[in-house]
């Protein structure tokens, strides 16, 4: 009796294991992870791919910040074949050895010099450039009908006209970091790294307390205290929704809210104090390739047909507000829209360092803005401070 | 009568007997994943289920069994895996094996050669070893090649179609388009070393690339030598390799590097520099939080347990409620009260104090959201411990003329704190890792601009571990911060010890 049931249940024990362990997945799927709220247009966009290749594609919303955790996953066999990251995490990813070169695949003529050379870093280019993000200066046009001012004093003096006839509460919206403030950063003389014509030319010259800004310091002390910008003040636009705020500096992102909350706006570069206009970062989201990848062919075709292809540049920027990477997409945005505004300002922004050291910078530069933001020390003071931490920290 | 046990104990035969199975099956899928040691465990716990609870194992064992099985799985392993990270140089740029980081180098290193257009070719499989092989012409012959060898094709052993298209090869099975994408990744990793300046590596499914090496590694030597600057590399004692001007190539890989995280903690201006900080406010923090919630629950539970309070079990329901609510929502919830420009807190008082963006406000606010939650446990033990108290010694007290005063400070504190103190030793330790409110409330902010970042004011050890662990702008660094996580350990569990050898002495007393 007993052996019986033995017998039984090792027969039934044997059958289910090996029905279990059979073959694990079909040929032709892709996994690819994107940041998250973006998955339906990525999903949408490449569709008819999928469907006349008989290609399952996965699209799952894993990235957020930073590089995907990709760093960790990659090695242990659990990535994507492809993600999509920000191409100043180009640096971090390509010394941890996760990606793939893409040098055969990227056709470099259809992407902004700039853009391809965010995704480039030793010698190789690693990421296909998607869209280009930047912020830019909202003005509020119900509180400065004139429109978006086309110098620095029209903005400081409409501003602290505003602010002192109660008006508004604060000039400019903003948070307080490197990343929104690198505008008036640049125009008051500061720079990360040392530039020219938009490329990065040494990564040992770091201008968080160069002599300009040493001179101009005092200026963010003085638009603080005239509350041009105020730390209480830094939500996404929460008082320039409410008409609070004749200014705010946004990013596409925020353009949902901006047009649910009602507000009537305009979209421009940052006036520079110097004249002209002065630069903000830009960010490209660009897709890179998983090293250890079991579809690398696949996912280059995928790379090739479709992520280079203009439509999917068209149908990725337009759901998510942002500005396509490729030039034919581009040039199809209309001009006076909210992403050609966002669009034509990117074009004279300087892209975002994407060296592996820009995390000790981002940690220094901006402990300098909190301080100064909180009142606890002088902006050249806290810059100071940082300029020497950064610097000891890089070895330079 | 009958009929029912058999039916139990067939219950029972079922049960064990899907657990044995879902055991085995786990084992098979970590085999085909090359986990040894997880497949190995999951076969040996099925034998032993089913020799326990099948095939009449004894009473003991099978009390003991789960819980062995479960310790060990999710405390014991984990502990050792974490320890054992501790000793290695794990962090960002250090994930790789050695031979991974080393075919990274070597893959990253290939110059296209733009002047050789891609080479059509066959996917064949050799007969003799069924291997993937990439049949092509090149220079006017064919060749057979794959990463190991490199053959040239006899003319006379192919055969081609009227059009010349390759059909037959002796030697060699031509694959069945259809099945190509089973050997992708085969195909995608294949790299055919024709000479010491061609190599050729399928781009798709039918042309290979041609690339020129740019570095070659010798594992006789263990060194790397760049063709281009003839720079020779060689490992470094942290996983990299380097040459002599100082240069080094990425990726590295994971190797051991001894205790030298934990001297690292010492020795590391940019870890050690807010160490002391953050731990002096681990301690204050966690000693204020017991303390003050203890003494709130304290004079709570007193108030509520005289006979002239009305309506008391409305009040203690009101009391619990902190701990009812799921502290991640409260916590946010009290985060969003705190903002200084738009906070409930702020607009109520008509003030503009900056809550959680400066360090001491940020510290007072982390302190009043701990002994809110933490009050209404302390609340229950204390009640429960007050009325545990017979009421005789109290009035033997009355009787001998105690003030209230006295009453409550010798004879019903002590009865207390006897009950109580073993609890108020794990709340202290429980505090100490309080890692929920000062990650959700302050995200240890706001940060020392001396530190690297990763510490702030409010930052206790874990937290600050955990930033170390998981910062996405600097990197990560998963060996220091195991090696910060096991002094948490150690100091922890040290206090732990010491606090119960306190109350033992102070139960002595009595």
């Amino acid at each position: 009796m007993k052996k019986q049931r033995l017998g039984v249940g090792l027969l039934s024990a044997a059958l289910l294991v090996f029905g279990s362990i059979a073959p694990a997945q079909a040929a032709g799927t892709l996994t690819i992870w994107v940041n998250s709220g973006e998955e339906a247009a990525y999903k949408a966009a490449s569709a008819d791919w999928a469907a006349t290749n008989g290609v399952t594609v996965n699209i799952l919303a894993k990235c957020g910040l930073g590089d995907c955790g990709l760093s960790k996953l990659g090695p242990a066999g659990t990535g994507p074949d492809l993600f999509v990251a920000t191409h100043d995490n180009t640096g971090t990813l390509v010394k941890s050895g996760v990606v793939t070169s893409l040098n055969n695949v990227i056709n470099r003529s259809a992407y902004p010099a700039a853009a391809v050379e965010g995704v480039s870093f030793n010698f190789g280019t690693w990421g296909i450039p998607i869209s280009i993000s930047n912020i830019a200066l909202a003005t509020n046009l119900e509180l400065v009908p004139a429109g978006a001012p086309k110098d620095w004093e029209t903005l400081e003096s409409t501003a602290t006209k505003l602010i002192s006839s109660g008006k508004a509460e604060v000039g400019i919206v903003t948070h307080l970091d490197g990343y929104f403030l690198q505008p008036f950063f640049e125009s008051i003389g500061g720079y990360v790294f040392s530039n020219k014509n938009g490329k990065y030319t040494s990564t040992k010259n770091v201008g968080l307390y160069s002599k300009d800004l040493a001179k101009n310091a005092s200026l963010m002390d003085k638009w603080l205290a005239e509350k041009l910008f105020d730390k209480a003040n830094t939500y996404d636009g929460s008082n320039f929704n409410n008409g609070k705020a004749p200014f705010a500096i946004v990013g596409p992102w925020s353009i949902a809210g901006l047009d649910k909350a009602g507000v009537k706006y305009e979209i421009s570069g940052v006036p520079s104090i110097k004249g002209g206009t002065a630069r903000a970062f830009s960010g490209v989201s660009a897709m890179y390739m998983n090293r250890f990848s079991k579809n690398k062919f696949l996912a280059k075709q995928f790379l090739t047909e479709v992520v280079q292809s203009k439509k999917f540049g068209s149908a990725i920027s337009a759901a998510n507000n942002t500005y396509p990477a490729n030039i034919d997409a581009a040039a199809s945005i209309d001009k006076k829209s909210v992403s050609g505004k966002f669009g034509a300002y990117g074009a004279l922004c300087l892209p975002m360092p994407n060296v592996a050291e820009m995390g000790s910078v981002w940690t220094y530069w901006n402990g300098a803005f909190a301080d100064w933001a909180s009142g606890k020390s002088k902006f050249g003071e806290a810059m100071k401070l940082a300029s020497k931490n950064l610097n000891s920290a890089l070895g330079n | 009568m009958i009929g029912k046990k058999r039916f139990k104990r067939n219950l029972q035969i079922l049960l064990v007997i899907s657990i044995t199975i879902l055991l085995a099956v786990a084992a098979l899928k970590f085999l085909q994943n090359g986990s040894w040691l997880f497949a190995s465990f999951a076969g040996i716990t099925a034998i032993l289920v089913a020799r326990t609870y099948w095939l009449g194992g004894s009473v003991h064992s099978k009390y003991l069994f789960p819980g062995v099985i479960l310790l060990i799985f999710f405390h014991i392993y984990p502990a050792i895996y974490s320890g054992q990270v501790a000793f290695t140089n794990d962090s960002n740029g250090h994930q790789l094996s050695k031979g991974q980081a080393i075919s990274a180098i070597l893959e990253d290193s290939l110059i296209p050669i733009e002047a050789q257009s891609p080479i059509n070719y066959v996917i064949t499989i050799g007969n003799s070893d069924g291997k993937v092989f990439a049949v092509f012409e090149y220079a006017g012959s064919y060749w057979a090649g794959n990463s190991q060898s490199f053959n040239k094709l006899n003319r006379d052993n192919l055969g081609f179609s009227p059009e010349g298209k390759l059909l037959a090869i002796k030697g060699y099975q031509i694959l069945d388009e259809s099945l190509q994408s089973d050997y992708s990744q085969e195909l995608q990793t294949l790299s055919i070393h024709v000479n010491s300046k061609l190599i050729l590596s399928p781009s798709d499914f039918e042309y290979l690339e041609a690339y020129q090496p740019g570095r070659i590694y010798s594992e006789k030597e263990d060194q790397i030598t760049d063709l281009t600057t003839k720079s020779l590399y060689s490992p470094n004692d942290n996983g990299q390799m380097v040459n002599s001007s100082g240069d080094i190539l990425y990726p590295g890989w994971k190797i051991n590097v001894g205790f030298r995280n934990f001297t690292s903690i010492i020795n590391n201006s940019e870890v050690r520099r807010p160490l002391l900080a953050v731990l002096l406010w681990t301690f204050i923090n966690a000693i204020l939080a017991v303390f003050l919630s203890f003494i709130m629950g304290l004079v709570l539970a007193l108030v509520f347990n005289l006979a002239e309070m009305k309506s008391k079990r409305i009040y203690r329901t009101v009391f619990i409620t902190p701990l009812a609510i799921p502290s991640v929502l409260s916590i946010l919830v009290w985060a969003g009260l705190f903002q200084t420009s738009n906070g409930v807190i702020n607009r109520l008082f008509h003030s503009d104090i900056p809550w959680l963006t400066d360090a001491y406000w940020a510290k007072l606010a982390i302190l009043l959201v701990e002994v809110w939650i933490s009050f209404p446990y302390m609340f229950l033990i204390t009640t429960g411990a007050i009325q545990a108290i017979s009421s005789e010694v109290i009035e033997a007290a009355d009787i001998d003329g105690a003030s209230n005063f006295q009453s409550f400070t010798q004879i019903k504190l002590p009865l207390v704190l006897r009950t109580v103190g073993p609890l108020l030793v794990a709340a202290g330790a429980m505090a100490l890792n309080n890692f929920g409110i000062i990650y959700l409330l302050t995200g240890g902010g706001p940060t020392f601009s001396n530190s690297n970042g990763n510490a702030g004011a409010t930052d206790i050890l874990i937290s600050y571990t955990y930033k170390l662990a998981f910062n996405s702008q600097e990197g990560n660094n998963y060996g220091l911060a195991s090696a910060l996580s096991i002094l948490n350990f150690v100091l922890i569990g040290f206090l732990s010890i010491y606090g119960l050898k306190r109350i033992k002495t102070m139960e002595g007393m009595n």
